[in-house]
């Protein structure tokens, strides 16, 4: 009995293959999504889940009009579009230097990527303490105009810090895609326009830029995901010192730092379940964009 | 053309120093014992020490914190290489009903952020007890998507020659997997063990509302613990944590980079 299970196990081997991962994803990530919008319609509390009430779309109006909310979606899609433009020019002007030929360019890619693997904690923590009043780059930076301050807690500069830090651990990231993508392109292309006299940036701007499109819709799609389900680096920033997320002021409150403060610190599941389904069909349609755009090109 | 090449370096150079400089700076300062002497330059020498390496050793939890951290995220990537490979696997060799259905499932779940199901996924690890302990910060983060994506992608391009061969020397479908295909796949397993590894030990979000005992702590919820409520006093106390912290993943990161940063690494991401 036991040999014959086994036999039959090995010629239909791929469900032993694929049972792990789909047992595990179907559990942590297919229910959980579904769950997601089930819940949203209920008002309840972690104390004691059991006790819910449904409420219909009673969370999503309390959502709609919480100021905080509406100030976190402002501050999201600012952060998103200085983000997107951001990260698009300098991965893609950064990866275009690494390709000139120029002696040790492994080592500075190596050592641009490196903030990427950074823990975020310690970045946070960091980042804090560099930007702290009276701290040497602070006092050095007063000489640029900027004021003597703590950055992370005074507005308008924590908001602009923390784009700044998230900017340049992401840059190594999305550079080492573009410079894949560069090193596809046909030597001969560049050799051709070479002998029809172009320099530099008229190679770069009639051959690398215009076969890079679909490299760049992937990466402005991935910038797009990574902006707007921003969490880490701003919630640590924001209460490292015990001061409560999105400090100051709410002025570096993102959607997904809403939904956790809401959920796992103030308890208003209310308002981080309907806030949660808003974020989700803003993604849903993002990815369904991209899919389109894909199927074209 | 030599001036733009001068121009070209000084950029890169600028560039990388910005990259490490906070990192070297909070090294150098882990090593300052007294708060006061920080940004006042070189010191005398007496006034460096490794004592606050050993005040966060011997006066928080740091050392466990370490050891759980080592412990989950090991298991973890070891899960995902055996899980993602054998999933990768399947839907990249086997003809079987739903395949392709599959296929657009892993991709769908991919799409979607654990940031926007942080709520159910709590409930549901609630559901089955594993709040505060090993299996919730483990058993979850078994299997990636993205490593299940990656690893087919390298064996749609495996020449179906190998497996052939082996089998006609009479190796069983399980043994042509486990003695042919893992063996021949170190590359992408190299890429995804290294991300897996990176990603988990510095994951924060998820582990944060999992667990909430400090013994059960990973290092970045220590670490976070540690800065948030002024438990240790000290900044240069509170830098030497950082640089634990940090220390592995960039170890990691500096012997391995090749399987992050070369072409073939990220052709699969794409």
């Amino acid at each position: 009995m036991l040999k014959k299970i086994l036999k039959y196990l090995d010629k239909h081997i791929y469900l032993v293959l694929l049972a792990p991962f789909m047992i595990l994803s179907i559990i942590f990530t297919l229910i959980p999504i579904i769950n997601s919008f089930y819940i949203s319609f209920f008002d309840f509390s972690f104390l004691n889940p059991s006790k819910r009430s449904f409420v219909l779309l009673d969370n999503f109006k309390a959502v709609l009009t919480d100021d905080v909310f509406l100030t976190a979606l402002k501050n999201t899609l600012l952060f998103v579009v200085v983000f997107v433009l951001a990260e698009m020019f300098l991965s893609l002007i950064v990866a275009v230097l690494l390709n000139a030929k120029i002696k040790y360019s492994n080592l500075y890619k190596t050592l641009i990527y490196l903030p990427y693997v950074v823990t975020p904690i310690a970045i946070g923590g960091i980042i804090s303490q560099l930007f702290k009043k009276n701290s040497s780059l602070v006092l050095f930076l007063a000489k640029f105009g900027f004021e003597n301050v703590t950055w992370n807690s005074t507005a308008p500069y924590a908001f602009w810090l923390v784009l700044l830090i998230v900017i340049w651990t992401q840059l190594g990231f999305f550079m080492v895609i573009y410079i894949s993508a560069i090193k596809e392109i046909p030597e001969e292309l560049y050799e051709a326009a070479e002998i029809d006299g172009a320099n530099s940036f008229k190679k770069f701007r009639y051959i690398t830029y215009p076969l890079l499109k679909n490299t760049r819709t992937l990466i402005l799609f991935m910038c797009l995901l990574v902006s707007f389900q921003l969490f880490d680096l701003p919630y640590l920033i924001s209460t490292i010192g015990g001061t409560s997320p999105g400090t100051p002021n709410n002025t570096t409150m993102t959607l997904v730092m809403y939904i956790y403060a809401n959920a796992f610190r103030y308890n208003n599941m209310g308002l981080a379940t309907a806030a949660s389904v808003i974020l989700f069909i803003i993604i849903f349609i993002l990815s369904f964009v991209q899919n389109k755009l894909g199927e074209r090109s | 053309m030599k001036n733009k090449h001068w121009l070209i370096y000084l950029i890169l150079i600028f560039l990388s120093l910005l990259a490490i400089a906070p990192f070297i700076w909070t090294l150098y300062n882990s090593f300052i014992l007294n708060d006061l002497d920080m940004n006042k330059g070189f010191l005398s020498l007496d006034k460096y020490g490794l004592d606050n390496y050993i005040y966060i050793f011997t006066r928080s939890k740091v050392l466990r914190w370490t050891l759980n951290s080592i412990f989950v995220t090991l298991t973890i990537t070891i899960g995902n290489l055996v899980f993602n490979s054998m999933a990768g696997y399947a839907l990249a060799r086997f003809n079987f009903k739903g395949r392709k259905i599959l296929f657009y499932y892993v991709l769908a779940i991919m799409m979607v952020p654990t940031q926007i199901i942080l709520i159910p996924i709590f409930l549901q690890i609630a559901n089955l007890n594993m709040i505060n302990s090993y299996a919730g910060l483990i058993i979850p983060f078994l299997i990636n998507p993205f490593g299940v994506f990656l690893m087919r992608q390298f064996y749609l391009d495996f020449p179906k020659a190998i497996e052939e061969a082996a089998r006609i020397d009479g190796l069983s479908n399980f043994g042509v997997f486990s003695r042919i295909i893992i063996p021949l796949s170190k590359g992408p397993l190299m890429t995804q063990g290294i991300l897996i590894f990176v990603w988990n030990w510095n994951s924060f979000t998820l582990p944060s509302i999992i667990v909430n005992s400090t013994d059960k702590f990973t290092l970045p919820l220590g670490i976070y613990q540690i800065t948030n409520t002024q438990y240790i006093a000290s900044v240069t106390k509170a830098l030497s944590a950082m640089v634990l912290t940090l220390l592995p993943t960039i170890i990691l990161y500096v012997l391995f980079q090749k399987y992050l940063t070369s072409s073939k690494a990220t052709s699969g991401i794409k």
